[in-house]
């Protein structure tokens, strides 16, 4: 487990995606698994980062300590727990008139569950829901004690139903993807979610193998399947360095 | 000159007015088309003060109507007045106390743009320092009025 | 029975097609063109020159002008519409009002009817009576004549002639006000008439006053008879059975109102555009504001529905011909203010909504009603305003309200009751009067028919003390002239502080100079224009025996607003972060300004991606803005006008923003010279890039900073769905919650505005909101256009900036 503060990436407010109503969306920094279709490549690495945007720079020069024209950026943000938590307040009033809140993403906010769980709590203690999205890769007991008790939504992807495939294009075994579910589809409302990509997660064997999976779980109406964004290449582009 | 009757001088002086403010009309007219130099003020006032001599309809506009103006370019080279009296404008080069209105142009061109161009952006004329004035604006846009009045009636443009 | 009984509150049943002669003549008022009317100057200067011995007694003087106008007024019925009366004589016709701003198009005579950009038509006949009777009796007369020949040429007046300093809205008017109609409503004139010649017969000091009310009110009946008159006989001639019925009616009416209580929901209607039109020939058809609508003639509504008069159709179809009546009077503009005011209306505000004088949900039917016309009708007029009350007002209301949003893609304006009422009770209003308040104009808060607000006094512009505060008293564009105190070299500055304080340094002076020439304004006002008909329709003065502009009012308060107000925060922005970079220099930072950061991209590129934005969470926390509202309003509150009330800041900006930003040199904040402000209140364009963010910062500016309340520009780029227009209604709700005051909306993206602009043709109505008021986009001058076209968009569904 990793008690150490995290770096968030990127922090999206009055978002409609991702849960219900008008939320913030946390991004964390740092990703057990390797997807090579990730859209968020600059969330894989729990260290920071530089990103580099060709068609901004002015080439001034003075890259070392400032970039005036922001055509450099470091990627990832650390914030004391009580420093996000009040900036996740400030839209308190939009997530109660819409029946929003906060959702946890990242990267795998999972990664982090001292951190997040620290922060959920104080938002369900003002009355905030929170959601969660997590690629389930991790320790169900530390889950358990920090995170689940102060959760609305889990939302939870499962990708890959064939152990191999799973290893190949993610880094990983999904055995304990998959067991973590199961535990968890009676203890929380999941939504579980699947990305569909082209030629790896969209085949009819990978999709009916997690439909069957998922009705073992009683979670197979919940199922959402997800659009492939290709937003990841650009981003790719922009982390190389100069 | 006895033996030219009354009416003749008239008519005489009637036509020797229109010559010549057909003269400052060409003038200005050349002015106007050839570039506007510094000389497009007094051609305008002298036209103006003929065309109000003339014209009974267009001397409508000065019944009653006492006003000093200045006009002066910035440089201090350009320094005319207009008098309106007594029914009559008189145009002189000599200083005037307590003037109505004080234009200050920068230079004829602009003085142009602001009087004829035809739609007078005094908003621009004043911010891009083109022009400046004391005194009551009425009398700068009854001026205005005249003037561009003027024009259009002598180049055949006023709308029927 | 309740207040809300419609089936479908949304009227879907109900369109254009259900109602052929509202299309018709909607068709014909869009169409038409733009007149310029003499006839009111022709009668009140006649008056006036035959009569040069009254003008001892100034109230007797004017009611006596103004009535002598009403009792000549020709009745005029220019098309189709059911309500009887009009501003001028004819259709969509701009009065010329001599004693305001009438002179400024004596030069533009010859020229205004064949002007490119929206002419104005004038017949040639007309353009002498202006030219030989009309403008030579003003020329020394007019408001801003008279002030500067009584208090002589100031620094003052420079400031205002050059016009990039402020604009005094004294010189072009009495108005920005609402009303009182229950009374005229509800007893009639007649009964303040009898009320008027009691009083000045008891003596006691205020005879004059009473008098005068007396003589304009005749006036105003003279008209009424004469409208009854000429319709009767329009009536005998008609061969048209429908239309001779619908003069009848007209007769009918104007045979009982205004002089005797409404009947019914049409003469209430016609009545209260009777009320407007007599209000248009005393003082200016200039953000008159009827109120809140769906209260005044509720009452009428819901009598005529319950005994089965008139049907919701019959109601609709009323309002309908109101609101085209509402817009067919329009201002004289001359070529000037096209750019700064360009495509303005006459900004009739309406409120809808909100709660009532008890606390308590006060929607009704008829709000409803007002809702769907104004959805079907897409008008520049009137000014649709929605008050909400999160606590009170049901949700229904407040997504029905962002459906007609999403529908006119423009109107109605959003107003937050919470944060309003407790504006205006932080300014010594009593809470159930303040619970009452209607919107002046564009946006400005009344307390409806108590309080005289003149809110637009004052057009501050803010780039100005921001650039005198630079160059030492001077303005970029007008070379050396010093205008301002002297406050330093700014190159010369070692601290942030030192240039805030040279900044508030000349915006107070600013403010000092353009309070004191709205002082002496007032002055020639009371001497000159007292309003007895206005005060007739007004809480206060019939009790006090004081004419409004004496401070009759129950309220009394004067408005100034602000350009540039995210452009001059930003500015100090930049300058704090120029000193805090230990990399640039104020020096440094002059020159760039001064180049137009020609050569000094690097250093532009630096403020534009590190000094603190206006409209993001860390400016509001440790920025300009939030310190620069609150200097502000200490500095007006700390005037008092001649009427005996406060000064009141606001932040709205009509056009003014594009208009002065056209003619604005480049500022600190990295904004190039000849580029558009922000408008009103919005955040400069591109700077904030989340909505909520930007929502938060306009909010946490604090209500009770700005009784006068601002104009928030939000960009949708699309609303697609009931599930968008909830989304958009949530956001709202959340920003009201946070204490927001305001906010508009447009409903469009780049590439539509864009076409639009290239494509007039295809565009003919497009409705938009631009500060404070709604325009045709075609009638805006091409930077106003391009403001718009540029201003950030979001996305309605991650709620960032597109």
């Amino acid at each position: 487990m990793n008690a150490e503060t995290p770096l968030i990436f990127d922090i999206k407010r009055g978002s409609l995606d991702d849960g219900p109503g008008i939320r913030t969306v946390v991004f964390l920094k740092g990703c057990p698994l390797n997807c090579s279709w990730c859209h968020n490549p600059e969330s894989i690495n729990p260290g920071p980062e530089v990103f580099y945007d060709a068609a901004r720079c002015t080439g001034c020069g003075n890259c070392g300590k400032l970039c005036p024209s922001g055509a450099l950026r470091r990627v990832g943000k650390r914030y004391a727990i009580r420093e996000l938590t009040e900036l996740l307040l400030e839209d308190g009033a939009y997530y109660r008139v819409s029946g929003g809140g906060v959702t946890f993403s990242g990267g795998e906010p999972a990664l982090y569950m001292e951190y997040v769980g620290a922060v959920a709590q104080s938002l369900f203690e003002h009355g905030i829901p929170t959601a969660l999205e997590t690629c389930g890769y991790f320790d169900m007991a530390d889950f358990g004690r920090y995170i689940l008790p102060y959760l609305t939504i889990l939302l939870y992807d499962v990708k890959l139903i064939g152990r191999p495939e799973h290893i190949r294009h993610t880094g990983r075994d999904n055995r304990v993807i998959l067991d973590n579910l199961r535990a968890l589809a009676s203890k929380i409302t999941v939504i579980p979610r699947t990305p569909l990509i082209p030629g790896v997660t969209d085949t009819d064997e990978n999709l009916s193998g997690i439909a069957g999976f998922l009705r073992e779980c009683g979670l197979e109406q919940a199922h959402i399947l997800l659009p492939f964004n290709g937003a990841g290449e650009r981003k790719r582009g922009l982390l190389r360095h100069p | 000159m006895d033996t030219i009757p009354v009416f003749q001088r008239c008519a005489n002086r009637l036509l020797f007015r229109r010559t010549r403010r057909n003269r400052y009309f060409d003038k200005l007219t050349a002015c106007v088309e050839e570039g506007v130099t510094d000389a497009f003020l007094t051609i305008l006032l002298n036209l103006m003060s003929l065309a109000l001599l003339i014209d009974p309809k267009y001397r409508r506009n000065i019944r009653d109507f006492e006003a000093q103006y200045i006009f002066k370019d910035k440089t201090g080279r350009v320094y005319v007045t207009a008098v309106f009296k007594n029914n009559k404008m008189r145009v002189r080069q000599k200083k005037a106390d307590n003037p109505n209105l004080t234009l200050i142009f920068k230079d004829g061109a602009s003085l142009f743009k602001l009087l004829l161009s035809g739609s007078p952006d005094i908003l621009s004329a004043l911010l891009n320092q083109e022009v400046d004035f004391t005194g009551n604006i009425n009398y700068l846009n009854k001026f205005a009025y005249m003037a561009m009045h003027l024009w259009l009636t002598v180049t055949g443009k006023l709308a029927a | 029975m309740p207040q809300v009984t419609l089936p479908d509150i949304r009227l879907q049943e109900y369109t254009l097609d259900t109602f052929p002669l509202l299309a018709e003549l909607r068709a014909g008022l869009l169409g038409a063109p733009a007149v310029i009317c003499v006839e009111r100057a022709k009668y009140i200067t006649e008056y006036m020159k035959a009569h040069p011995d009254e003008e001892s007694s100034p109230l007797l003087f004017r009611a006596r002008a103004v009535a002598n106008y009403l009792s000549h007024k020709k009745a005029v019925f220019p098309d189709g519409n059911l309500l009887p009366g009009s501003t001028g004589a004819g259709l969509k016709t701009a009065p010329v009002y001599p004693e305001f701003i009438g002179l400024t198009i004596w030069s533009e005579l010859d020229t205004v009817s064949t002007r490119k950009k929206n002419p104005q038509i004038l017949s040639a006949e007309d353009a002498e009576i202006l030219n030989l009777e009309i403008y030579p009796y003003w020329i020394d007369r007019d408001v801003l004549s008279a002030t500067k020949k009584e208090f002589g040429e100031s620094m003052a007046t420079r400031l205002l002639e050059k016009i990039i300093f402020y604009i005094s809205g004294k010189a072009g008017c009495i108005s920005h006000t609402v009303p009182m109609f229950g009374r005229v409503l509800s007893e009639g004139v007649s009964a303040i008439m009898a009320e008027a010649e009691e009083k000045a017969a008891k003596g006691g000091g205020s005879e004059e006053f009473y008098t005068a009310v007396g003589i304009v009110l005749e006036g105003f009946l003279a008209y009424a008879a004469r409208l009854a008159d000429t319709a009767r006989e329009l009536a005998s001639k008609e061969p048209d059975a429908q239309r001779k019925t619908v003069l009848q009616n007209m007769a009918d009416a104007c045979a009982n109102i205004p002089a005797k209580p409404a009947g019914n929901f049409y003469e209430a209607a016609a009545c209260l555009w009777l009320c407007l039109t007599a209000i248009h020939a005393e003082s200016i058809n200039m953000a008159v504001s009827p109120g809140r609508l769906d209260q005044a003639l509720y009452p009428y509504y819901r009598a005529d529905i319950e005994s089965g008069k008139i049907s919701v159709r019959d109601a609709m179809e009323i309002v309908g011909c109101l609101w085209l009546k509402l817009g067919d009077n329009i201002n004289l503009v001359p070529q000037v203010s096209e750019e700064l005011f360009g495509g303005a209306g006459t900004a009739p505000a309406v409120t809808v909504g909100g709660i009532g004088r008890d606390g308590e949900d006060a929607v009704n039917d008829l709000t409803y009603i007002m809702l769907r016309v104004t959805e079907l009708l897409r008008l520049r007029e009137p000014n649709m305003n929605a008050r909400y009350d999160y606590e009170k007002n049901e949700k229904r209301y407040r997504d029905r309200v962002a459906e007609v949003i999403a529908a006119t893609k423009a109107v109605p304006a959003f107003h937050n009751d919470a944060a309003n009422i407790r504006a205006l009770v932080n300014q010594g209003v009593a809470l159930e009067h303040a619970r009452d308040y209607s919107i002046i104009g564009c946006v400005e808060l009344a307390v409806s028919g108590r309080s005289y607000d003149a809110s637009s006094s004052i057009i501050l512009n803010l780039s100005a003390p921001l650039e005198m505060a630079l160059y030492d008293g001077r303005r970029y564009t007008t070379g050396d002239e010093v205008f301002g105190p002297r406050t330093g070299d700014a190159a010369r500055f070692t601290s942030y502080e030192q240039f805030q304080d040279a900044f508030y340094t000349q915006t107070e002076w600013l403010i000092g100079q353009a309070i004191g020439l709205n002082e002496q304004m007032a002055e020639i006002h009371q001497r000159m224009l007292p309003t007895p008909l206005l005060s007739a329709l007004f809480d206060g003065p019939m009790e006090s025996g004081r004419d409004l502009i004496f401070g009759g009012a129950r309220y009394n308060s004067s408005g100034a607003t602000h350009v540039g107000f995210a452009d001059a925060a930003d500015s100090l922005n930049a300058v704090r972060a120029v000193f805090e970079s230990g990399r640039y220099s104020m020096a440094e930072l002059l020159d760039a300004v001064r180049a137009d950061f020609s050569g000094y991209e690097e250093l532009r590129q630096y403020l534009l991606n590190h000094a603190l934005k206006y409209g993001t969470r860390g400016e509001s926390e440790n920025g300009a803005a939030r310190d620069f509202i609150r200097f502000l309003y200490g500095v007006y509150q700390s005037h008092t006008n001649y009427r005996g009330g406060k000064y009141r800041p606001a932040y709205w900006s009509m056009t003014n923003h594009s208009g002065q930003g056209k003619i604005t040199h480049a500022l600190p904040n990295g904004r190039k010279a000849g580029t558009p402000f922000a408008s009103g209140i919005t955040p400069v364009s591109n700077a904030a890039p989340g909505l909520t963010e930007c929502l938060n910062s306009v909010a946490a500016l604090g209500c009770e900073y700005i009784p006068g309340s601002v104009a928030l520009n939000i960009k949708f780029t699309l609303i697609e769905n009931g599930e968008d227009v909830k989304r958009l209604g949530d956001f709202v709700e959340g920003y009201f919650i946070n204490g927001g005051q305001q906010v508009q909306f447009n409903i469009m993206s780049r590439e539509m505005l864009t076409e639009a602009k290239a494509n007039p043709d295809q565009y003919p109505d497009l409705l938009v909101r631009v500060s404070g008021y709604s325009a045709y986009f075609n009638d805006l001058s091409d930077s106003m256009k391009d403001e718009l076209i540029t201003r950030t968009e979001y996305n309605v569904h991650d709620g960032r900036a597109v």
